[in-house]
């Protein structure tokens, strides 16, 4: 059985007026992989990971997702609907994912433009906000909240549709360290159902406690290294060749557990 | 309730404009906090919160005696009152500035020179020749009815604001069958007032924490003049990819949205009583 979920072939990208951002790119990311993705500001994590979520089509090359070919012509209307539902997105900013009047619009807006009953969004509303935590804030308007707050309500109206990927931008940033140990856990046990997650960060402390996999971007656009986390983590002297980390970076065995 | 103060130190056009910022967010919370008492006007379906007040918009905007016109404020306070607003307060905001910059501004219209009838009280004596300076009674009346209309008005969208939610507010425009487009981007632009207040605000601090001593004017309109295009740009990606997580979340141009809204018994005796108390204004207008 073919388990592969996306498949870069050979990708090449670049913004209007730029230069590319992804060339000769490939990747394939297999059904229920936790993927990681490093590397130093600008190196294209973001616009990978925008290809993925079908809001940036590349130039050249082959992208498939779920077995069907992407590309523009397969992102319209009712496809794109449909593979959107499939691929959740959540943006560094949780300010530009809170468009709607209260978190329970917010969290409610995915389920009724997918067409579900209103009975039926409201359910699924409250049961996402319990499992989440977010009951109380159910009717605050978004710029009432705090970091650590839109961050669980952006997460909550992307889970809320139940994706099969969950595609993750920065996800710590911007969240305490409280908050971020919550979303250390929400991460494994979405991984632990069976959910394939990707996702791009700086944060390398978190990444062995989420991710089994990790690419490492260099800051010529290419992939340096696609390795288990913990074997990529250990090798300081790559990591530093791609101007991740400085001399000062080490990791502890614990970091691990 | 006591006016919260800007927290921002100094004086100047920085401090200024962010003691507008920090004002506007402040103004937030307030009408929140009142919207959520659940006294009466809060308890109202606000479809018809919104119709009762147009209608005195309206009502208030074609009637000329001045007694229905301070009968209309009164209605107004009263309401304020029975919905636990502090009516110190309302009738600052609302009778204490615009209503009174319009009766000045409408001064000049109330003296001899543009108006006929009476003269009340004279700027300039009469003497040989000239008929003076002097506002007439008629003129007089015109003005105080422009000013009671504006405040009436006034205090009507005043009300309907601090006992409704934004968000129900334009739930209750979507459900009077308001276009769709029309609304959201009301929501949007009320949303993210926002959130470019706050970029705003902390463009200005910056600033504002690197000033030593005073700075030229010319620079001050330079420095505006710049961070508005850089607010333009960051707001111009944001709106963009405001755009992809909707369209992420199914979003394909036409909005489905979650309000149903439904009237009870209080909401029509509601209606009626307004209708009732509309007649009977009216009705003294033509008495008096």
């Amino acid at each position: 059985m073919n388990t592969t979920i996306f498949k870069l072939e050979d990708l090449t990208f670049s913004y209007p007026m730029g230069e590319p951002v992804l060339s000769d790119f490939s990747l394939s990311i297999d059904k229920g992989q936790r993927v990681c993705i490093l590397g130093a500001n600008g190196c294209g994590k973001s616009t990978l990971l925008k290809i993925l979520a079908g809001l940036l089509v590349p130039q050249s090359g082959d992208f498939s997702a779920f077995g069907n070919k992407i590309n523009a012509a397969a992102l319209k209307k009712d496809a794109a609907r449909s593979y959107h539902r499939r691929v959740g997105y959540i943006f560094q900013d949780s300010d530009v994912q809170l468009f709607s009047s209260n978190v329970r619009e917010e969290l409610a807006f995915g389920p009724l433009q997918l067409g579900l009953p209103k009975d039926q969004v409201l359910s699924k509303v409250d049961d996402m906000a319990g499992q989440l935590g977010i009951e109380k804030l159910l009717d605050k308007p978004p710029y009432h909240l705090s970091g650590g707050e839109k961050k669980k309500v952006a997460i909550a109206s992307v889970l809320i549709t139940d994706p099969e990927v969950l595609i993750l931008d920065e996800p710590t940033n911007d969240l305490d360290p409280r908050s971020q140990t919550w979303l250390l856990k929400l991460l494994r046990g979405l991984g632990a159902e069976g959910k394939t997650l990707i996702f791009a960060t700086h944060n390398l402390e978190l990444v062995p406690h989420v991710a089994d996999r990790a690419v490492l971007f260099g800051e010529d656009h290419r992939i340096h290294a696609d390795q288990p986390v913990r074997q990529l983590l250990s090798d300081t002297a790559m990591l530093q060749r791609v101007n991740l980390v400085d001399e000062h970076f080490h990791t502890h065995p614990w970091d691990f557990e | 309730m006591t006016r919260n103060k800007s927290n921002v130190s100094g004086s100047g056009f920085i401090a200024g404009t962010l003691s507008r910022f920090s004002r506007l967010f402040e103004n937030e919370l307030y009408c929140e906090r009142y919207a959520a008492n659940g006294r009466l006007l809060q308890s109202l379906d606000p479809r018809f919160k919104i119709v009762v007040v147009l209608a005195y918009m309206i009502y208030g905007n074609f009637v000329s005696n001045i007694a229905v016109l301070v009968g209309i404020a009164i209605v107004a306070a009263m309401y304020a009152g029975a919905s636990g607003l502090p009516l110190c307060d309302f009738i600052r905001r609302t009778w204490l500035y615009l209503p009174l910059i319009v009766f000045l501004f409408s001064l000049p219209g109330a003296t001899g020179f543009f108006s006929g009838g009476a003269p009340v009280l004279y700027l300039v004596p009469a003497s040989a020749g000239s008929r003076g300076l002097y506002f007439t009674s008629a003129g007089l009346l015109m003005a105080l009815r422009v000013s009671l209309r504006t405040g009436d008005s006034l205090s009507f969208a005043f009300l309907l604001l601090m006992t409704t939610r934004w968000s129900d507010i334009t739930g209750a425009l979507r459900s009077m069958h308001l276009p769709e487009i029309f609304v959201t981007v009301l929501n949007m632009a009320y949303r993210y007032i926002f959130l470019i207040a706050q970029i705003g605000t902390s463009m200005m601090q910056a600033r504002h924490i690197r000033t030593i001593g005073r700075i030229r004017p010319a620079s001050d309109r330079r420095f505006v003049s710049n961070s508005a295009g850089q607010l333009f740009v960051r707001v111009h990606q944001m709106s963009e990819d405001i755009y992809s997580a909707m369209k992420l979340r199914g979003y394909d141009g036409s909005m489905i949205s979650l309000r149903a809204m439904k009237a009870d018994t209080l909401d029509w005796l509601f209606l009626l009583i307004n209708l009732v108390i509309i007649l009977i204004l009216n009705l003294g207008g033509y008495i008096l």
